[in-house]
């Protein structure tokens, strides 16, 4: 019977356009999840947001395609040495940037912040040129699976992001100094009291917030463009993220990912992609409306 | 006399005499400067496109100040060029203008972007300076500005060269991928009006901002989903190129017409041409069959060690207009008797690198103009379009609606 055969593959043809856009916005979901978890933890242990944050990005990346393209090293290696340096950077960043600036009102670090962009991102344009670089490819096979396509990086985008939130939380969770680092972030003088280092603390958690954003970097650099201006619109998603998820919260954080980015994926798909951002920032006005410390933010 | 004012005598005459000599050469280091001004985005997103501008320029005027300067009514003129950096802000380029014009007073001011040219257009009459418009938007024909010049031509003509060939293909459904910038939404409309005209379908439409978005997986989904023969492309190179990327990896097997921003030699630093054909697209400027221009290509490689572009390539071109027309009209400073002299100079013997060979009456430059196709992982041969026949029919300030 042709008619019922036709509209059982038109049925087919847009169940498999909504998956693909589902799985769309789950990949876009991992990165920002990646960067803004970042960013929370941050926030999380220093009470002030880390506007910087999209330029250690983007030094990440840049790192990674450098110890990648010009000295050969493999991806994974790549990583996680930049991984590393950044994890030192981010130490140096807090001790010599934001820990002085501890007493003083929360507009001294937001200007600190915007010199340490301009430090990092002239330092790239200088370094390396305004091109846009293209990431050598790797791990570009592709999978058909019934009309649906997605190429080997983004299937491990997706898994290091499921994992890294694990680790991030049996760390917090099951560990002596991710019991410390949550203390700290919930009373800093209790913590003081308790006989925890909180300076060290303070650095520990910089550093691994920096970390993340390399990995993130390093993770999404094979599937676009590494460039100096890089870390800005990043950024600008990742404060939408932690301001919806609620600020310092990790799952907030993890879940306000997710959900930009399939709010990205799907009303790009299904109404138009002109507004992308009139969409997420959309989403963001509600969720406050509702909730104006954010789905976990503190109340 | 004394031996000791006999000795100052030959003092005396040691030091005409070596003053004499140093005349011929005093002339040059005593040789008048004529300051160029620059304003354009040398920091952010455009920072390439704002230093291809600009390296065309101080290209020319590197050369023409090594050459000992130029000659204007008797006298001996070098030039320097001032450089500002907008960052791409029309309030900025005003900020720049101005500043050029209380510092520097130069006759010429160069600008790589319409919202910065429009903004100048509103006091170069008054303050007496010459605008060379690097943009392929008419907008700023049509201000009945009578100090202005233009080498880029038409966005609607480049990319109706393009769209022609990306026709003769057999390509009839379209699906519109182009940048959210000013010039992208204007090829967007370009190519619909001028695609439509011919008969073909737009099928569907997924504006992207090129330099913002982290994954074009979700525009391509939706657009590939409308099943297109070819996708249109507005944007800066590199990202375009990986947008072919990606549409390759969902499965694409359809063409690119590629707008007159993506430029091919550039795309194929990032995507295979194997990935990229079939497509049409502008003939790389250091592939046209222009063999002036192949020497720059070559000297401009040598100094700045980078692929020369349009961008560089006229503004170079227009440097040495600006020049001839001074030494024509025998004046530095009387900008509208320079003005009138710009037509009269075309072409410009061995600088005419990109062939200007004419100026409509609203300071449009006319040249030549290639497009290309890519198929099987090569580059086809370019194929030459005069652009008087297209300027006859719409005329300079054409827009689509």
């Amino acid at each position: 019977m042709p008619y019922i055969k036709n509209f059982n593959e038109k049925d087919e043809a847009e169940m498999a356009l909504f998956i693909q856009q589902v799985l769309n916005g789950i990949m876009l979901g991992s990165i920002y999840s990646l960067v803004a978890l970042g960013l929370t933890l941050e926030y999380g242990i220093l009470h002030i947001p880390n506007f910087a944050h999209g330029a250690l990005y983007m030094a990440g990346a840049y790192l990674t395609f450098l110890l990648a393209t010009q000295i050969g090293f493999n991806y994974w290696l790549a990583m996680m040495l930049a991984m590393i340096a950044l994890a030192a950077i981010g130490v140096l960043v807090e001790r010599l940037v934001y820990r002085p600036l501890i007493k003083e009102s929360p507009l001294n670090s937001f200007i600190a912040a915007i010199g340490l962009i301009f430090i990092f991102v002239d330092g790239a344009l200088h370094i390396f040129g305004p091109d846009f670089k293209r990431f050598p490819p790797v791990h570009y096979e592709a999978f058909q699976v019934m009309d649906l396509t997605i190429t080997l990086q983004r299937i491990i985008i997706i898994t290091v992001t499921v994992l890294l939130i694990i680790l991030l939380q049996l760390f917090i969770k099951k560990t002596t100094i991710g019991a410390t680092i949550e203390a700290t972030a919930q009373d800093r003088e209790g913590a003081l009291l308790m006989g925890i280092s909180v300076n060290r603390v303070r650095m520990i958690v910089f550093g691994l917030g920096t970390a993340l954003a390399s990995i993130a970097a390093a993770l999404i650099a094979p599937i676009h463009l590494v460039y100096p201006g890089m870390g800005g619109p990043v950024i600008l998603k990742a404060f939408v993220i932690i301001i919806l998820g609620g600020m310092g919260s990790i799952p907030g954080a993890i879940i306000g990912g997710f959900i930009l980015g399939l709010v990205e994926s799907l009303s790009g798909g299904y109404i138009s992609t002109a507004y992308n951002e009139v969409f997420s920032f959309g989403v963001l006005v509600t969720v406050l409306a509702i909730r104006p410390t954010g789905l976990f933010g503190a109340k | 006399m004394g031996g000791g004012k006999k000795f100052i005598k030959i003092i005396n005459v040691l030091i005409i005499i070596i003053l004499t000599s140093l005349m011929g050469n005093l002339s040059i280091l005593l040789a008048d400067v004529i300051n160029v001004g620059y304003t354009g985005p040398l920091s952010g997103g455009a920072a390439k496109y704002g230093r291809n501008n600009l390296e065309g320029l101080e290209m020319a005027v590197e050369e023409m100040n090594a050459a000992g300067g130029i000659t204007v009514g008797g006298k001996k003129y070098t030039f320097k060029v001032i450089a500002l950096d907008d960052r791409y802000k029309p309030a900025d380029t005003v900020t720049n203008a101005r500043r050029l014009i209380e510092l520097h007073k130069p006759p010429f001011i160069f600008c790589p972007h319409a919202g910065g040219i429009l903004g100048m257009l509103k006091f170069n009459e008054q303050e007496k300076f010459i605008i060379h418009g690097y943009t392929d938007s008419p907008a700023v024909l049509q201000q009945g500005n009578r100090l202005l010049v233009k080498a880029p031509m038409s966005m609607g003509f480049y990319n109706s060269g393009v769209i022609e060939l990306g026709w003769q293909k057999g390509w009839r459904k379209g699906a519109l991928l182009c940048g959210t910038h000013e010039s992208g939404k204007l090829a967007e409309k370009i190519f619909e009006v001028l695609w439509k005209d011919k008969g073909g379908q737009i099928v569907a439409n997924a504006p992207a901002d090129y330099a913002k978005v982290t994954d074009f997986y979700p525009f391509l989904t939706k657009v590939l989903a409308a099943k297109p023969d070819c996708i249109f492309l507005y944007g800066p190179s590199e990202p375009s190129a990986m947008i072919i990327s990606q549409a390759r990896e969902l499965g694409f097997k359809g063409g690119f017409v590629l707008g007159s921003q993506c430029k091919l030699d550039e795309m194929e630093k990032v995507t295979p041409l194997k990935l990229i054909s079939p497509s049409t697209g502008v003939c790389p400027v250091g592939m046209m069959p222009l063999p002036l221009m192949q020497d720059y290509s070559k000297r401009h490689k040598e100094r700045f060690n980078t692929i020369p572009t349009s961008e560089s390539a006229f503004n170079y071109e227009v440097m040495y207009i600006f020049a001839e027309a001074m030494k024509k009209s025998g004046t530095v400073s009387d900008v509208y008797k320079i003005m009138e002299a710009v037509p009269q100079v075309l072409p410009v013997g061995k600088h005419a690198i990109r062939g200007i060979h004419t100026m409509t009456k609203e300071g449009q430059f006319l040249s030549g103009y290639f497009a290309m196709e890519v198929d099987e992982g090569k580059f086809g041969k370019p194929v030459d379009i005069d652009p008087r026949p297209w300027y006859q029919k719409y005329g300079a300030t054409w827009m689509p609606k």
